[in-house]
């Protein structure tokens, strides 16, 4: 028994039978990444491996013998480092943030702790969540697992690699456009994007208020179940988190397929970046529905064609506003040429992000600025608004709908870096979802023959987690 | 009713336009969005959290208090509440200032169309009234507050951050330095008085920007002088002054340039209280962003009706009204009503008392004589005397009655205060019911004549003084207890027989 390569459900059950010892699964994770950060081409998924972690291993040892069971007790996470666990760092992968301890918990990370689970360390990411690759990281880009020579995608590529490359059981990421979704595609794992509100943003970094939420990858469907049961509902310090109960998805059953109504949004299918070899295992994939009597049908929902364009005019808007905060006077960086305070913002800010991020900063002001507020951010808002009701009006009539994660396989590292356009278009199948706030779940659906993972997003109407997780556990049987 | 004075300067005539933002802080219980307590000073930085701090990953989640604080303002400025209002946040880097932006309310505040009337007359002539538009009120969190030492570094105490402001919008309705300072005399008064805000001026609870401009006409040709935007004023006093200087400032300015002021652009002053001069913080044509966007971390939410009926209940009676009430129902005089209305706790206390009395009048002078200078000479309040309204009620029916004499009651008043028990436990406590039977006061009058032969002598030689000191002498032999006016009357009677 290869503890790194256990599903969380399954060390569960070793850890209840007294088979295994937190202390020893904790262990066998942190010698797999020393021995990896030895290796030639380490995959650089951890920012920070937590030093107490093997302490909070023998703590829940010893409570576990006393008869604790609280449903998560001694199992490990790893955690993207945009969110926040008191008395760690908190950098969003960024310079400006070096040095800054977080206070207070986020309120996910306080649930999983509740539940007893051990956080095993802060993964890397782009700075501050932009960018599809987590080449944009302050820390050095991220490797993937499957081909260590090319990018397990981003934002959340680092949570993405630990799962991937066994050096954690499950991991949370984070979204504004496709950051959980695209890394599971590209490192051939389950990333869920839940609806906008089943998690609580509190303590986690914000990018785009409006889009982001808390993500999660596994590599077997039960895992992000038990997760989530623990994490989802209402939380008094984040008015948009919803009023859930989601303690039934703990113990997922399959879904029934035959006679599941399953859409296909035709202005996808058409694009022209699309991978042939995606499309045929997309095609396996919808033929994989119908075999099991599922009714799966093309529909057409036309303002999808300018989804990516009113998800960079909100994200980069919000994004703008949300970095705001980032000046040098209370944490973090700073930089003071001793001539003012506009000198000092300046400087902290010229040196604290990288280009990227200062390029959406830019962006984002602008559309922003008075001069524009008029038409460009209002138009984005209001495509928003159009997007929002012609997806809900799709789940009226379907059970879910189906579409690519992403229109290319795992690109190697370096290629895209410099040409930010080519960057913001591996979201082009994603980001509708984070407009429309709705659920998706990027599920491994096969191999090109390179053998590179291609994910397929299997998306539910508004809080149809269950659903969705449902569906995914049909196909995973069958795998 | 608004007509605009109009002023000359030599060749020049002008109109002076000025329109009010003030700032005021709420009295909720907690911060606008966070449970932090809402309280002025203490150890800085000692009432922060993640939320007020704009900590990395902090969310703010709208007090309830605030909003229904809001409301409650919004209908004692006469203002329309909307049902339905958001949040929205507006950017500029200050050190004071946490995340880069505040949360405010931009397109749809809470409050809109509301008007007070400021009162031009001093405070005992009749009351001659103007009205002031408002054209909204939103909702704002207030910033930190820096200290900067000279030569050194520059602190910031964010206690105040996230503090419930709302800010007051007016219509460019005031024509005088002078009546911008009503105008905020008249905001205070009124949300002091529902318990909106303290209203303490030094303790920066308000604060006002005026924005000040004239209407000049010179051979026939109107211009507007460029809006001067005078910021942060804390008193009336710095109202008036600031203004008054502006003034004098922007025709001087006019004679030598000439300039008409340009839609959007304004120059942001300071009021400098030792030079008594405007000080220029931001130049003339400088454009501030603010890049408004939707604050997208607060649901826009509909306010219930109970909620704003609740809300319009909560206001009562305001200022205004009580006056003219007052002074109908109970026969006040303007100085009076005044007085007894500075506070609503005061008024309350005044009414209780008056309507449980036979005399509301002597009600209202012994509250504004005597219950008014206790609080004065011993600094306390209300609710910290040990009497109620219904201990003066009493005490002047037993006054009324003529159960005790005038002077008596100050005693028992005197007493009252003391010891928290009522005027008629304390008069028969000492035994000093008022005596009125005329055979007994008559005895007394007769045993007082019998022992000063002396003064009946003066009497009959033509010194009518004795009277005085004969009816003191029977008053007393009587212990104080024998009514006075039938002492005298007894007095007079006998020595009228002498003769």
């Amino acid at each position: 028994m290869n503890i790194c390569e256990m599903s969380l459900l399954s060390l569960k059950k070793a850890l209840d039978s007294g088979t295994l010892t937190s202390e020893a699964v904790v262990k066998a994770y942190r010698d797999a990444w020393e021995a990896d950060q030895k290796s030639a081409l380490p995959l650089n998924g951890y920012i920070e491996f937590f030093e107490d972690a093997i302490d909070l291993a023998r703590e829940a040892d010893v409570l576990r013998a006393k008869g604790d069971a609280r449903p998560l007790l001694g199992l490990p996470f790893a955690v993207k480092d945009n969110i926040s666990i008191k008395g760690k760092s908190c950098t969003c992968g960024s310079r400006i943030l070096r040095g800054y301890t977080a206070p207070y918990n986020a309120t996910v990370a306080e649930r999983l702790l509740a539940a007893g689970a051990i956080p095993l360390g802060r993964t890397n990411m782009d700075e501050f969540a932009m960018g599809s690759s987590t080449e944009y990281s302050s820390y050095g880009p991220s490797r993937n697992p499957v081909n260590r020579e090319l990018t397990p995608g981003g934002s959340s590529g680092g949570s993405a690699a630990v799962v991937a490359g066994g050096q954690a059981p499950f991991s949370l990421g984070t979204e504004t456009g496709g950051s959980v979704r695209l890394p599971a595609s590209y490192c051939g794992l389950y990333g869920l994007k839940p609806t906008y509100g089943t998690l609580s943003r509190y303590g986690v970094v914000a990018f785009g208020s409006s889009l982001d939420q808390v993500g999660l990858f596994s590599r077997e469907i039960d895992d992000i179940g038990l997760a989530l049961s623990v994490m989802a509902g209402k939380d008094s310090k984040d008015d948009t988190s919803a009023d859930l109960d989601f303690s039934a998805l703990a113990n997922l059953s399959p879904a029934e397929i035959k006679g599941l109504r399953v859409a296909l949004p035709e202005e996808f299918m058409r694009e022209k970046g699309l991978d042939p070899e995606i499309a045929a295992i997309f095609d396996n994939a919808c033929q994989w529905f119908r075999e099991r009597g599922a009714v799966v049908e093309t529909v057409s929902i036309p303002v999808l064609e300018a989804a990516i364009a009113s998800y960079y005019v909100i994200a980069l808007s919000e994004a703008a506003s949300n970095l705001s905060r980032f000046d040098g006077i209370r944490y973090g960086l700073r930089k003071d040429p001793g001539e003012g305070y506009d000198e000092l913002y300046v400087a902290t800010r010229s040196e604290g992000f990288n280009a990227e991020v200062k390029r959406r900063i830019v962006i984002g002001n602008y559309v922003l600025s008075t001069h524009f507020s008029g038409d460009t951010y209002k138009k984005g808002m209001s495509v928003r608004a159009r997007i929002q009701r012609d997806v809900a009006e799709v789940f009226k009539s379907f059970d879910v709908l189906l579409c690519p994660t992403s229109p290319t396989v795992a690109f190697k590292l370096g290629s895209k870096v410099d040409d930010p356009l080519a960057m913001y278009l591996s979201d082009l199948f994603t980001t509708f979802v984070n407009l429309a706030r709705i659920p998706s779940l990027s599920v491994p659906m096969g191999t090109t023959a390179e053998g590179l993972p291609v994910g397929v997003q299997i998306c539910g109407p508004h809080y149809g987690e269950e659903k969705i997780l449902r569906v995914a556990k049909a196909w995973e049987a069958t795998r | 009713m608004n007509e605009k004075p109009i002023h000359t300067d030599g060749d020049l005539t002008y109109e002076i336009i000025i329109g009010c933002e003030i700032h005021c802080e709420l009295l909720t219980k907690t911060k606008a969005f966070c449970s932090c307590e809402n309280r002025y000073g203490g150890l800085p930085n000692t009432r922060v959290c993640p939320v007020c701090l704009g900590l990395p990953g902090a969310m703010p989640v709208v007090g309830r208090e605030y909003v229904e604080f809001g409301a409650i303002a919004g209908f004692a400025l006469g203002c329309e509440v909307s049902r339905f209002t958001k949040f929205d946040r507006k950017h500029y880097f200050y050190p004071d200032l946490v995340k880069g932006y505040q949360i405010t309310q931009y397109d749809l505040p809470l409050c809109t169309n509301g008007q007070v009337l400021i009162n031009l007359a001093s405070q005992d002539e009749t009351p001659r009234f103007k009205k002031v538009r408002i054209e909204r009120i939103h909702l704002e969190e207030d910033v930190g507050k820096s200290l900067h030492i000279e030569g050194a570094h520059s602190y910031i105490d964010y206690n105040r951050s996230g503090v419930p402001l709302i800010e007051i919008v007016s219509k460019p309705d005031m024509s005088s330095p002078e009546e911008a300072a009503l105008f905020m005399q008249t905001i205070r008064e009124t949300l002091k008085y529902i318990g909106a805000t303290d209203g303490n001026l030094e303790e920066g609870s308000m604060r006002c920007d005026a924005n000040i401009n004239l209407k000049v006409i010179e051979n026939g040709k109107e211009w507007r002088t460029p809006i001067s935007e005078i910021k942060n004023m804390n008193s009336f006093k710095a109202i008036r002054d600031a203004c008054t200087y502006e003034v004098g400032r922007q025709l001087a300015e006019f004679r030598t340039d000439r300039q008409n002021f340009s839609q959007g652009f304004k120059v942001t002053m300071g009021w400098d209280d030792a030079k008594g001069e405007t000080v220029v913080q931001r130049t003339k044509n400088s454009f501030i962003d603010y890049r408004f966007v939707v604050e997208p971390d607060i649901k826009p939410f509909t306010l219930s009706d109970s909620f704003i009926e609740t809300a319009r209940s909560k206001v009562g009676e305001l200022p205004q009204p009580k006056r003219d009430r007052f002074r109908k129902e109970y026969g006040l005089s303007d100085f009076d009503v005044n007085t007894l209305t500075t506070e609503r706790s005061l008024a309350d206390w005044f009414e209780q008392a008056a309507k449980a009395s036979r005399d509301p009048k002597k009600v209202a002078n012994w509250v504004l004589a005597e219950v008014l200078a206790v609080l004065n000479e011993r600094n306390i309040s209300l609710d910290e005397l040990k009497i109620t309204p219904a201990h003066i009620a009493s005490l002047v029916d037993t006054v009324v009655s003529g159960a005790i004499s005038s002077k008596q009651a100050k005693d028992v008043f005197a007493e009252m205060l003391e010891t928290g028990d009522m005027p008629e436990a304390i008069v028969k406590k000492h035994g000093m019911e008022q005596v009125s039977d005329t055979s007994l006061i008559e005895a007394i009058v007769a045993e007082v004549f019998a022992a000063n032969p002396a003064a009946l002598d003066d009497y009959r030689k033509g010194k009518t003084n004795v009277v005085g000191w004969l009816t003191g002498q029977v008053m007393k032999a009587s212990k104080g207890k024998a009514n006075p006016g039938t002492a005298t009357a007894l007095v007079q009677k006998r020595l009228a027989e002498l003769k």
